[in-house]
């Protein structure tokens, strides 16, 4: 042994060998990075360790891809009455268009795993695509001639999918409306107030009515159950007879990410599905193939330092302390407890901030935005997916026009530094969209 | 001789029995336009116009999902149109005229443009052809669209885009185009 010369296809095969090991490790149960061929966007960085969500096992092919897209977010795409459905391009008459553009296909715009090419919205095309389609656009509308076809969708004028806001009659028949609403508010929530209707009787429950099993409260834990209990008892969920056991099951405490979203989910299914749409929850959806909660740690927005620390993991209860369900604290407090960029840190310099601190009408906490309260079968509820309405930001336009005029709110919300200061100022200036409203409200009227 | 001739015809006869006999298409696409006529007609005439236009009891708008109001019949067929695209059922149609108020909707081929020109040239008449787009050759019949309803003419003679302004009652205003792969 002593005198055996290794040669070099030794030396080869050991590094072949420890270069396959390390890969099939990483593959079969390591995280799969290796195996990762470019940072994804900003909407899927949460799950992109998930590879099996959108590729399957592998090589399964773009129909797969496509359907995976679909599987996901085809609701929002049905609610934002997209503008281009793939439906649409299906008659053979367009296939001069799909030669230039196949927007039959997600991937053909959003091509993932490719940062050097990836704009806003997760957009993978040149910021001019619209002109493959719509390069005659001045023929039709001569107030468009000269307007470069970069700006269709990034001056806050169109939007490719989700234009709910953004179409003529409805910019129009909203156009005279003053920069502040005078007494403008945000709808009312309904929900609990529908319980206490549908529950005269009354279930309400107090300190005493506590059934967090015994045994425990003899410890350590006596303390913080003590108040815990006192909490609870002052609560919506003491109020409509949710008593301990119904989320401590067993008695248990510390309970993990994924078993807080599911007892919460038993109660709270809609609030549940939307929130396992958004950044803080989707890892926790039930369609990924596992279930791992995302962690303050993670994120790629700046956070704040103790967060970090905490490696703080998302839940129902990162947000509302599961106990007293303050949700004036859900709506702020929690937020910029984890939130440490420009536009979270001025919030609280803001009159939005002042108004809802000193509980004024106007006032708008983080969640009054971020979360809007929707319709929904005649109630006003919580839209629980909190990046439902940010990208494109105009899908934020029906919570502005409960106290703005929508001239305003669509020149705010597509002012930038607007939008870094957390609205600070108003506007600067008016938007162009408008002026073209205008000439277009005139030529309506003088052609009827 | 007389051997290779009955071998030939005895060829001929019996590669001709496996032979499908199938539906023309241009019989099959008459089919087509009858039911997207009488359902298009029939919610223009018993559903839009006489709840807009007659009873006054809702609107029918482009944006009806907003104002609450009825499709647009154009648009009803576009919805109706898109499914069938969706669910690959092996043919084509849309609405198409020269006069479109949405500008997606005029003619795109030289086919539809020739098509076009024809019905409106010759009332009651269809057209029917073949084409090449993409790389599938495709059978297209294009038929008349008739203005049947004072909604139809109202509606097109009064949008601030359309191209047209003159329609009346019975006017072809536009066409059906079905498309057939062959």
């Amino acid at each position: 042994m002593k005198n055996y010369k290794f040669k070099f296809w030794h030396y080869g095969l050991i590094v072949t060998l420890a270069a396959a090991v390390l890969i099939t490790y990483n593959l079969q149960a390591d995280d799969k990075s290796f195996f990762l061929s470019g940072e994804v966007t900003h909407g899927h960085h949460q799950i992109e360790m998930a590879c099996s969500t959108c590729h399957g096992d592998g090589f399964a092919g773009q129909e797969f891809i496509q359907n995976a897209c679909v599987g996901c977010h085809q609701d929002e795409l049905i609610q934002a009455n997209d503008s281009h459905p793939r439906s649409k391009f299906l008659d053979p008459r367009n296939a001069g268009l799909l030669a230039h553009l196949d927007a039959r296909q997600c991937i053909s715009c959003h091509t993932e795993h490719k940062p050097e090419i990836t704009h806003e919205m997760g957009v993978s095309l040149a910021g001019d695509f619209c002109f493959h389609c719509h390069s005659d656009i001045a023929e039709n509308r001569p107030n468009h001639s000269g307007l470069g076809f970069e700006t269709c969708a990034s001056a806050g004028c169109h939007n490719y999918h989700d234009n709910r806001y953004l179409y003529e009659e409805f910019l129009a028949s909203h156009i005279d409306s003053p920069a502040l609403i005078p007494g403008g508010q945000l709808p009312m929530k309904s929900l609990v107030l529908k319980w206490h209707a549908e529950n005269r009787d009354g279930t309400a429950l107090s300190a005493t009515d506590a059934d967090f099993p015994a045994d425990t409260t003899g410890s350590q834990l006596a303390v913080p159950v003590a108040s815990a209990t006192q909490a609870w008892s002052n609560s919506a969920h003491a109020l409509s007879g949710t008593n301990c056991t119904a989320c401590h099951q067993s008695g248990e405490t510390g309970l993990e990410a994924a078993v807080v979203v599911e007892n919460c989910g038993d109660c709270h299914s809609r609030q549940l599905a939307q929130f396992t749409r958004g950044k803080h929850g989707m890892r926790l959806s039930a369609d990924l193939p596992q279930s791992r909660p995302m962690n303050v740690q993670e994120a790629k927005l700046p956070m704040h330092p103790h967060a970090i620390e905490l490696a703080k993991e998302l839940s129902c209860t990162s947000c509302h302390n599961p106990h007293d369900l303050d949700t004036r604290v859900a709506s702020v407090e929690a937020c910029l407890g984890c939130h440490n960029d420009t536009h979270s840190v001025a919030y609280q310099e803001s009159e939005h901030f002042r108004l809802w601190n000193d509980q004024r009408s106007g006032g708008v906490s983080c969640a009054n935005c971020h979360m809007p309260r929707e319709e929904h079968q005649g109630e006003i509820l919580v839209n629980h997916n909190q990046n439902h309405n940010l990208r494109p930001n105009e899908k934020m336009l029906p919570v502005c026009l409960n106290c703005h005029g929508v001239e305003f709110a669509v020149a705010a919300l597509a002012d930038k530094a607007l939008i870094e200061n957390n609205f600070s100022a108003p506007p600067a200036i008016e938007h162009k969209t408008f002026e073209m409203i205008r000439e277009r409200i005139a030529r309506i009227k003088t052609t009827q | 001789m007389r051997s290779l001739i009955s071998i030939v015809i005895s060829a001929a006869l019996l590669s001709g029995c496996g032979e499908k006999s199938g539906i023309a298409p241009e019989r099959m696409a008459n089919a087509i336009f009858a039911v997207i006529e009488a359902d298009r007609a029939s919610y223009t005439n018993y559903v839009v116009n006489r709840l807009a236009n007659e009873e006054k009891v809702i609107k029918a708008e482009e944006h009806w999902k907003d104002s609450k109001a009825l499709p647009l019949p154009a648009q009803m067929m576009r919805m109706g149109a898109e499914r069938v695209a969706e669910q690959e059922s092996g043919f084509n149609y849309a609405l198409l005229s020269q006069w479109a108020i949405n500008k997606q909707n005029k003619p795109r081929t030289e086919l539809e443009q020739q098509g076009l020109e024809f019905i409106n040239e010759n009332p009651g008449e269809n057209f029917y052809g073949t084409e090449t787009l993409g790389d599938t050759e495709y059978f297209t019949a294009i038929y008349p669209d008739v203005a049947v309803s004072p909604a139809c003419v109202s509606c097109h003679n009064e949008h601030v885009d359309s191209p047209r302004t003159d329609f009346e009652i019975g006017d072809t205003m536009g066409g059906v185009v079905i498309r057939f792969p062959l």
